[in-house]
């Protein structure tokens, strides 16, 4: 069965075709979620939320653009919601010079530390790397969808890629220093 | 030496094509999110369907049942009157269940018993053979099988399950069952012809063209019905049909003979839109003519035939009770008779003489069906079937007609299509 039709069977509420999307699409969308959330648990209430929206307004998908791309935003603007609701009260801000160009040395780097070493960037820091580097949000928009400046924006990337460089470091030292 | 390598890419590197499956218990609360709200949408449908069917179904078979009584409370006494009236309340009872079903459907693979509309079955689980995703009720398990890590990519992940085959249970290979049937139901209609060789005579002897007649030899021919048949599944035991056939019946008395005055208005015996017609048994020749004689008259003897024709439309339930490549079904319903086509005949050895239509016959009747249903499943679209019904008709004269209780017996076959 193809995608599309697939979506048209979502569309009439078919539990069966919901249940296809999910499994097609469940194992991307996690990632997603939970380089977004600060906890599993968060992550897994996010995709929840994120796919109940998906299938509520399946209607509005009109088949313009990906369709991975519609839930994908869908993902993401409820991790913000979810980001909204906790972060009241602003980061004390720290200026660093934007664009900071950080390198690490190429290593073997296991998928879980580097997700995890995301997922404990304090909160904003942790969206902003997400939505710029990860999926290429410019920082006009991300300064929009947080109610920060751009100039806020740029700084607060700045100071999570050098929070994860030195958590990559410390963790390759780790890993030479057992070695030997 | 190790090469630098800006950070931002190793992230977009690695994270790229990763895929994380979450705990099944994601699955369920949207699956249980989600099937409220269908359910809430659907139910409404339904009730607005129901109600309007309901509304047209009673009001047809009500206001066509009120007209028959009637006639019925003016021509006959009250008691047989109350009979008739018993009968057709106990049939009209599946017609007021349908709603009641139509919910049983919605909640289906749900314990029956509780008023909680959800399902508590997740449909989550596909065939492991069909290279897709066998998750757990406990993903833990999954992690440990993965040196404790929670991030694997797809394939590892399926590797992990087929190798360990930790999660293709009984449980969830019976899920995969049911799956596979609910993707099979989702076919809930289907159409096809119907044609069943009708046998047809009365429960009790009488005669309803003539109290004269009441203990004379009948026979009666070779019928047909014809018509289509439409099925809608209800839930997974129950469906409903209906549908349109043609049936044309023939009720002959032998040895009769009939005289037909010339005069109008003549006394006549029986019961047809022609006066001035006597029948009478061939033996009871002698006895009955000396009244006969002073009226001008001309007699012929032979066959007395009553040809009726009736439209019947079908609403059946049928509930299943076995079902593999060949099913099993019980069907219990009722039908209401339109009637199409009515003559009163003597087949005499040279002609055919015409003495009406008979005037106690209802424009509209019932019967009672009950009977079984045989399949034979040829694929997912088409099946065959054999139904053996008997059908006992009440409602079908207007007034007692000499204890005439005419009943049929069909075996009806057809060739469906499902969709």
């Amino acid at each position: 069965m193809s995608l599309k039709t697939l979506i048209q069977k979502c569309k009439k509420r078919d539990v069966i075709s919901q249940s296809e999307i999910y499994q097609l699409f469940a194992g991307k969308l996690f990632v997603l979620s939970l380089k977004y959330s600060k906890t599993h648990q968060e992550a897994e209430d996010n995709l929840q939320e994120a796919f109940i929206t998906i299938f509520k307004k399946i209607n509005q998908f009109k088949f313009k653009g990906s369709f991975e791309g519609w839930m994908k935003r869908i993902v993401i603007n409820t991790a913000l919601q979810t980001y909204r609701k906790k972060n009241i009260l602003n980061l004390v801000e720290e200026n660093y010079p934007d664009e900071v160009e950080v390198e690490i040395d190429e290593s073997e780097i296991s998928l879980d530390f580097l997700l995890k070493i995301i997922q404990e960037l304090p909160d904003r820091y942790r969206m902003v790397f997400n939505l710029y580097v990860l999926d290429g949000y410019p920082h006009k928009e991300i300064a929009s969808l947080l109610g920060i400046a751009e100039g806020t924006s740029k700084s607060n990337l700045s100071r999570a890629r050098l929070i994860l460089k030195e958590k990559v470091e410390l963790n390759q030292q780790k890993q030479s220093v057992g070695l030997f | 030496m190790l090469e630098r390598k800006n950070i931002d890419r190793v992230f977009q590197e690695n994270l790229k094509d990763l895929e994380i499956y979450p705990n099944k218990v994601v699955w369920n609360n949207i699956e249980k999110s989600l099937h409220e709200t269908n359910y809430k949408k659907t139910i409404t449908l339904w009730q607005r369907l129901s109600g309007v069917a309901m509304v047209l179904i009673l009001f047809l078979s009500g206001g066509i049942w009120y007209n028959n009584s009637k006639i019925v409370r003016t021509s006959i006494n009250n008691v047989s009157a109350s009979k008739v009236d018993n009968v057709t309340v106990e049939n009209q009872v599946p017609i007021i269940q349908i709603p009641k079903n139509k919910q049983d459907n919605l909640v289906q693979g749900q314990n029956t018993k509780s008023k909680n509309l959800i399902k508590t079955q997740p449909i989550f689980v596909k065939n492991p053979n069909s290279n897709v995703i066998v998750t757990s009720s406990d993903i833990s398990t999954v992690y440990q099988t993965v040196d404790n890590k929670y991030i694997v990519n797809k394939k590892d992940f399926i590797d992990e399950i087929k190798n360990k085959n930790v999660l293709v249970d009984a449980d969830i290979e019976n899920r995969i069952k049911e799956d596979n049937v609910k993707i099979v139901e989702n076919k809930k209609w289907s159409v096809g012809p119907t044609v069943a060789p009708v046998y047809y005579n009365t429960l009790q002897s009488g005669s309803p063209i003539s109290d004269n007649l009441s203990n004379s030899s009948k026979s009666t021919d070779d019928a047909l019905s014809v018509g289509v048949k439409v099925n809608y599944q209800l839930t997974k035991k129950i469906q409903i049909q209906s549908g349109l056939n043609k049936v044309e019946l023939a009720y002959n008395t032998k040895d009769v003979s009939a005289y037909i005055s010339s005069v109008k208005n003549a006394d006549n015996n029986i019961n047809t839109n022609k006066p001035g017609v006597i029948v009478t048994p061939i033996s009871n020749l002698q006895s009955d003519l000396p009244s006969l004689n002073d009226i001008h008259k001309s007699s012929v003897s032979g066959t007395l035939n009553q040809s009726i024709e009736y439209f019947e439309l079908p609403i059946e339930m049928k509930y299943n009770l076995y079902d593999k490549k060949v099913g099993l079904n019980l069907v219990g319903g009722f039908s209401t008779f339109i009637l199409t086509k009515n003559s009163v005949t003597i087949v005499s050895q040279d002609n055919i003489t015409n003495l009406g239509e008979a005037n106690n016959l209802n424009s509209f009747n019932f019967s009672g069906n009950l009977g079984v249903d045989l399949d034979y499943k040829i694929n997912k679209s088409w099946y065959l079937n054999v139904a053996p019904m008997f059908k006992y008709q009440f409602n079908t004269y207007s007034n007692n007609s000499g204890n005439f209780r005419p009943y049929y017996f069909g075996v009806y076959s057809g060739l469906n299509y499902k969709f």
